[in-house]
Formats: C-alpha cells, structure tokens, sequence
C-alpha cells in the first residue's frame, strides 16, 4: 500500500456508490485509528513495510467523510438525540450534558485527551469494535440504536447487537454507519464509571453506566450496563427487574438478596472464557464493588457527572 | 500529491503523499521544528498545533486532510501577542524554560486554553491539559503556573 489514492464524496449518496465500487477500501472518518497504524508500519512516509491493523487487508483507496455533511449533523428532536457517525467526540462532549445524556457525555469525556477527541468520531469508535469502547457501554445503556446504509437498503440495528465480537461489527461488506439514534428517557440518576487501564493484561479497562429512575425513595426502573473486553457488553434484564420496585435503602434481606443475584450474574461473565478467567476475576470483582456501591449509595445521587 | 493550505497565516502548497503525517510535513519538507515527533499515538502531546481552530496532534493528521485548511504552529503563536503571548506562558508556566522537549507542547495547550474561554477554572484547566505530559516541569507545576496566569489577566472593567 505504497500509493494512496483519496476518495473525497460530496454526499452520501456518492459516498456509497464510491464505496461499493472500491472494494476494500478503507472508510476514513477522524482517522486516528488508520493513522495509527500508519505511524506504526511507516507507511506515511512511502515506506513499503509490513500493513498493520486496518491496512493490513485493505486495498489502497481510502474514502474520506470530511465532505459528507449528512454523517456530520446532531439532530435534537423531542424523543431522541441523532447523531452523525462523523461528529467528532469533541463536539458531541461540546454540546454539554443536558442536550447530551449524562452517562453519554461522561463516557466519551473519558476517551483520549481533548486533541484526540477534536479528530475521533464516534462512528469511527464503534466501527473499531473494541468491546472496552467507554461509549459503547453508555449508549448500550441508553438502548441507542444505529443506522446502517448499503447500497440498495437501510436497517436500524440496536447498538447492543452490533458488535459480534472483538474486532467484528454487524456491517457487510460496503455498508456503513450513518447514524447513532439515542432515546431520551425520564432519568434522574445517571451513573457512568470507567476503571483500569485499556490493553493492560492485569488491569483490564472495565466500563459501568447505570441509569436509574426513582420517585420518593422507590426505583422505579433503572438499567445497567457492563462492558469490557474479555467479558463483552453485559446487560442482565432480570438483575433490573429485580430492582424495579423496590424502596430505598434497601433492606437487609433486599441487599443480600441482590448481593447474591448480582454474583450469580457476575460469575457467568467470569466464565465465559476460561482463557481469560483470571483477568475476568478482577474485572467482576470491580463491577460488584461499583454496583454495590452504587446502589448503597443511590438514595443519596441526583445527577452524577 | 499537490496541497494548497495555509500555515501559521500564509498560503502555500506542498507535495505529499496523502497519509505522510502532518508532524513529518512540518519538520521534514518544511523545516519547523517546533512541533516534535514524540509517541506517534496522540499520547504525548509534543506535536500539538491548532488545525482548522481546533488543537489536534499533528501525528495524527493525515497531508490529504490539509487542502484548504489552516494551520497554527508553534513558531507561529510566537507572533501572536493577544494574552496570554508565548513569552508570558514560558516566564509563568514553564519557569522561563523555554527549550524543553514539551515546552512548546505546554505553549499550544494553554494557548488553545484562552482562546476557548477567557478566565478558565481549575477543572477546565486541567481537562485541557490532559494530554500533556512533561516530566521537567510537572503537571501541577504547570497548572499553578495556568492558574497564576489566569489570576493575571486583566478583567474588563464594570461600567457603573
């Protein structure tokens, strides 16, 4: 790949058939993970070495979005929030934590530092598929949805199901990621919490985010998403159900009880892998710590930025 | 490939490869060496500029992305004097030194700083300067030094 050729479409319509006439191509949004890789192989400065990464089986085209306005919009609408999957983290962080969920808001303050989050996307971001993606565990949580474009058809997918696994999205080939739609909801507590350190084997980066609705000490509903990389995106229904319902503090017999389901919950994500069984141990014995810590102290929350 | 850009207030044009770095451009096909090729993974902070009014980390920013931009180096922040100017960020932030590694790292993050906002708090400052890792002077230095500079700039006075 010692010669590029650029590809700038105008809209989206031409980005698509530019796309599907150029196989393998690379789709170029903020770039910081291509440019990674590019300064990691030296393939910037024409050195013909080894591809790394996304290069590695890509042809030698490479499809920029900086023109296509449509994937760079932010549409406020009463029931939702739509995001562009070309706006730039800094930009969405811009808009602030009314406009934006709060959970959202933390989550993507915490990737990089503010001169990454000024060129990565958040497009770019769920389409690397890291399972530890801090955004992708707060819009897991907001059940946000996306909108994937091919050339003959559109598909909204949940951002739940759009990872299938490290490294694996949903989109077939020449189709892309237009659109990240997130619901807004009546929350008044909402929680996000990032621990350990991304690509560490002892320390593995760990990603909570919680939202929860309550009316005179009783949780009214509340949802709670895990994620990590060796344990995938986690969210238990029937932990919440539990929970719906119930005053707070909880009681003794309450707190046991969900102490007891949440380690039921917990030990299923330890196994998951028995490779990774080990690291797994300390990345649940953190949720439950964040969990219980969180509940133990949800009565006394608000907002929680 | 031919681009057409404009740095530190002039208009120029280049030949590059499309994903030649912008760090290598300035450094190598330019001679500003200002910016300093560090980590190459927008860890460090040593290659900040401002593109397009944005401060970014120039390893990171591929030749085909600067057609019809603008972009703000370190040498050319030297000739802005709008508060807080260069000479005032290395006497109060960097304790005068100005050759360090990251000294011009530091220089662009606390300018880009009060572009933003005019009298930043504490929380703001140090978010801003997150990505800069200087180990001569240190990250609390720096942000007492960002906070001295702050307490330093004149207020506009209040009309009656």
């Amino acid at each position: 790949m010692s010669e590029v050729n650029v590809y700038k479409p105008e809209n989206l319509r031409e980005l698509i058939s530019v796309y599907n006439s150029q196989p393998g191509s690379i789709l170029f949004a903020g770039g910081t993970r291509v440019m990674l890789d590019v300064n990691t192989s030296g393939l910037g400065k024409g050195y013909s070495g080894k591809s790394k990464g996304v290069l590695q089986n890509a042809s030698n085209v490479l499809i920029s979005l900086e023109k296509v306005d449509e994937l760079k919009r932010i549409i406020r609408r009463e029931r939702y929030l739509e995001i562009g999957s070309a706006v730039t983290l800094q930009q969405i962080a811009g808009i602030g934590s009314r406009v934006v969920p709060a959970v959202l808001h933390r989550a993507i303050s915490g990737v990089g530092y503010k001169s990454v989050r000024s060129t990565a996307t958040l497009g770019g971001g769920l389409c690397t598929a890291s399972l530890d993606y801090p955004p992708l565990t707060a819009l897991v949580s907001l059940e946000a949805r996306i909108e994937i474009r091919g050339k003959a058809r559109s598909r909204w997918v949940p951002v739940e199901d759009f990872i299938v696994e490290e490294g694996v999205t949903q989109l077939a080939v020449n189709e892309i990621l237009t659109r990240i739609r997130i619901p807004y909801g009546n929350w008044n507590v909402q929680y996000f919490r990032s621990t350990g350190v991304k690509g560490s084997p002892s320390f593995p980066l760990v990603n909570v985010s919680i939202l929860a609705r309550l009316s005179k000490n009783t949780l009214e509903d509340i949802r709670i998403a895990v994620g990590g990389e060796s344990i995938g995106i986690i969210r238990n229904r029937k932990l919440e159900m539990f929970l719906v319902g119930m005053r707070l503090p909880l009681s003794l017999n309450d707190h046991n009880d969900f102490y007891r389901r949440l380690g039921d919950f917990l030990a299923l994500a330890e196994e998951r892998d028995t490779e990774t069984q080990l690291k797994n141990r300390y990345v649940t014995s953190t949720m439950r710590k964040m969990l219980m810590n969180f509940i133990d102290n949800l009565i006394l929350m608000e907002i929680v930025g | 490939m031919r681009i057409d850009f404009t740095l530190n207030g002039r208009g120029i044009t280049i030949d590059a490869d499309p994903l030649e770095t912008l760090i290598d451009i300035l450094r190598e096909k330019l001679e500003l060496h200002g910016a300093k090729r560090g980590c190459g993974i927008g860890e460090c902070g040593s290659c900040l500029v401002i593109f397009n009014g944005v401060i970014v980390n120039s390893c990171l920013i591929p030749a085909f992305r600067l057609e019809g931009s603008e972009i703000l180096t370190p040498e050319g922040l030297k000739e802005k004097k709008d508060f807080p100017d260069a000479d005032m960020i290395v006497r109060e932030v960097l304790g005068g030194r100005r050759e360090l590694f990251c000294s011009n790292g530091v220089i662009m993050a606390v300018k880009n700083l009060f572009t933003e906002q005019s009298f930043p708090d504490e929380k703001t400052i140090r978010e801003a300067l997150k990505g800069i890792d200087c180990r001569e002077v240190g990250k609390e230095n720096i942000i007492e030094g960002v906070k001295r500079l702050v307490s330093a700039r004149p207020r506009r006075r209040q009309l009656p």
